[in-house]
């Protein structure tokens, strides 16, 4: 990043926050304000980093228009950044039948969660929503980057017909992206579901969706998914998918669960869950799974959920993964707590034993502790809210984990966290 | 008269400045920080006032309105 890029950026944020503080929510500003930091050494090298991020809204309802700024100012491995994520304006006509968006807007379709510096149109008819997309695409901090110099496509998503009992949509997609040579993927989509429990034994729910290329004659991201109420409280699921995880990060659930991977696989799942009373629901699932590094196997899970009336939530789960070159038993543990009006708090555990080729059998302990709070300012909740997270993993064979954030934010003219990630 | 005006203008000018100084605490955090850096704390109180501001703004906006939870104080 630039200097100049650096120094424009905290301009915005300066104008922003005080656009932010001095017209409110009465201006049709709303917004967030967020401090972050954070230490790990998951990256397997220990870091620390500090982040400011804003979220600005500005809507007009009147007149159809709507903007939104959204900035991080961060430092990272020595690194001071600025970096703005949205910056829009947003116009409906007709009624909301047309809709134009220009500026840096996030998008996510088959390719990931991505920024856009460009244009977007959408037209809203009786039957059909039509989008027109065209632009530059960028990065977004953490997740995969797209190598191109231009994307342009077109999407058409039918709105819900509703035929012998079923409720079905669909949608169709064209998207180019340009660089030195150009690379052209088709969309397809449909979904179909329904409340009539006549309908057994026919599905009650099924999607499918996938992609092709047509440059390399390859058909990415395959999902086909079946739901079948079997009895009032018996649900079976029956996926297949294909899929390449968008995001290096993963979360302290995803470093255990085996059946993450980094590169492309491919998994065929059978799940089968059931309602043993109205608090208490246990699962059961098996995996076909094809790796791309790692070769292929079989997975199988066991689960129950147990939910208690004052809030608690408490959930058991173990799962065994045999590929070819490697075995890995897992047993999880989550307590989940609604404290009060303005806190929550839980603790995740897990054991876990791996039979790996590259580091041979290493056994770990992983807890982790969240606490989310909504601080009380002259005992009412005030829009000031604290988290905290804090976990570390024991290793026997491989470095020991850990990872703390903290961080402090606050609401402006009653825009909720989480509302405007 | 004149100070009554004079008043009114402070009163206007308030949320501007409380806005600047939250970004520019915010900024100075954020591009002068040592611990993401060095690892250690500088103790130059650049969060501290940050943090500050945040939380007095907090308890500022709640005794004079707008919070979310306004409805139930009522």
């Amino acid at each position: 990043m630039t200097t100049k890029a650096r120094e424009f950026n905290r301009a915005l944020y300066l104008t922003g926050v005080m656009l932010l503080i001095s017209a409110d929510a009465q201006a049709g500003l709303t917004g967030q304000l967020e401090a972050t930091l954070e230490s790990n050494n998951s990256q397997f090298d220990s870091e620390s980093s500090l982040e400011e991020r804003l979220d600005l809204f500005y809507q007009n309802v009147d007149d159809g228009l709507s903007a939104n700024l959204s900035l991080v100012m961060a430092q990272q491995s020595g690194n001071d950044e600025a970096e703005l994520y949205q910056l829009y304006l947003q116009q409906d006509m007709n009624d909301s039948a047309d809709q134009i968006s220009l500026g840096r807007f996030f998008r996510a379709d088959t390719l990931g969660y991505y920024s856009l510096d460009g244009v977007q149109y959408r037209h809203r008819a009786d039957k059909l929503i039509m989008s027109l997309y065209a632009g530059v695409p960028g990065r977004i901090e953490a997740f995969r980057s797209i190598d191109a110099d231009t994307l342009y496509g077109v999407n058409l998503q039918t709105l819900p017909v509703y035929i012998i009992d079923y409720e079905m949509d669909a949608n169709l997609g064209w998207q180019r992206l340009e660089q030195d040579s150009h690379e052209q993927r088709y969309h397809f989509g449909w979904r179909a579901n329904s409340d009539n429990e006549t309908n057994r034994p026919l599905p009650a729910a099924v999607s499918m969706s996938a992609s092709y290329v047509e440059e390399s004659s390859q058909w990415e991201a395959v999902q086909i998914k079946t739901r079948w109420d079997l009895e009032e409280d018996d649900t079976l699921r029956i996926d297949y998918e294909t899929y390449e995880p968008a995001s290096n990060e993963l979360s302290f659930r995803d470093q255990f669960y085996s059946l993450y991977a980094r590169g492309n696989q491919t998994q065929f799942k059978a799940a089968y869950q059931f309602d043993y009373d109205y608090q208490q629901t246990w699962s059961m699932a098996a995996r076909r799974v094809n790796r791309e590094y790692g070769g292929s196997g079989y997975a199988g899970v066991l689960a129950v959920e147990q939910r208690s009336s004052k809030g608690l939530l408490f959930a058991v789960k173990a799962e065994q993964l045999k590929l070819q070159s490697e075995r890995v038993a897992s047993l999880f543990l989550d307590v989940d707590k609604t404290l009060g009006p303005s806190v929550r708090g839980g603790v995740s555990g897990v054991i876990q034993q791996q039979q790996k080729q590259l580091v041979g059998d290493n056994r770990s302990l992983g807890i982790e502790l969240y606490l989310e709070h909504m601080v009380s300012v002259n005992a009412l909740p005030s829009d000031l809210h604290f988290n905290f997270t804090a976990s570390h993993i024991w290793n026997s064979r491989l470095e020991d984990e850990y990872r703390m954030l903290l961080s402090l934010g606050y609401s402006f003219g009653g825009a909720k966290q989480g509302m405007l990630q | 008269m004149k100070q009554k005006s004079l008043l009114k203008h402070g009163e206007k000018l308030v949320p501007w400045l409380a806005g600047a100084g939250f970004a520019v605490s915010h900024i100075i955090t954020s591009s002068n920080c040592t611990i993401p850096k060095q690892g250690r704390c500088s103790t130059c109180g650049g969060c501290v006032v940050g943090l500050a501001a945040i939380v007095a703004w907090a308890v500022h906006k709640k005794k004079h309105g707008n919070g979310i939870y306004d409805d139930q104080s009522a």
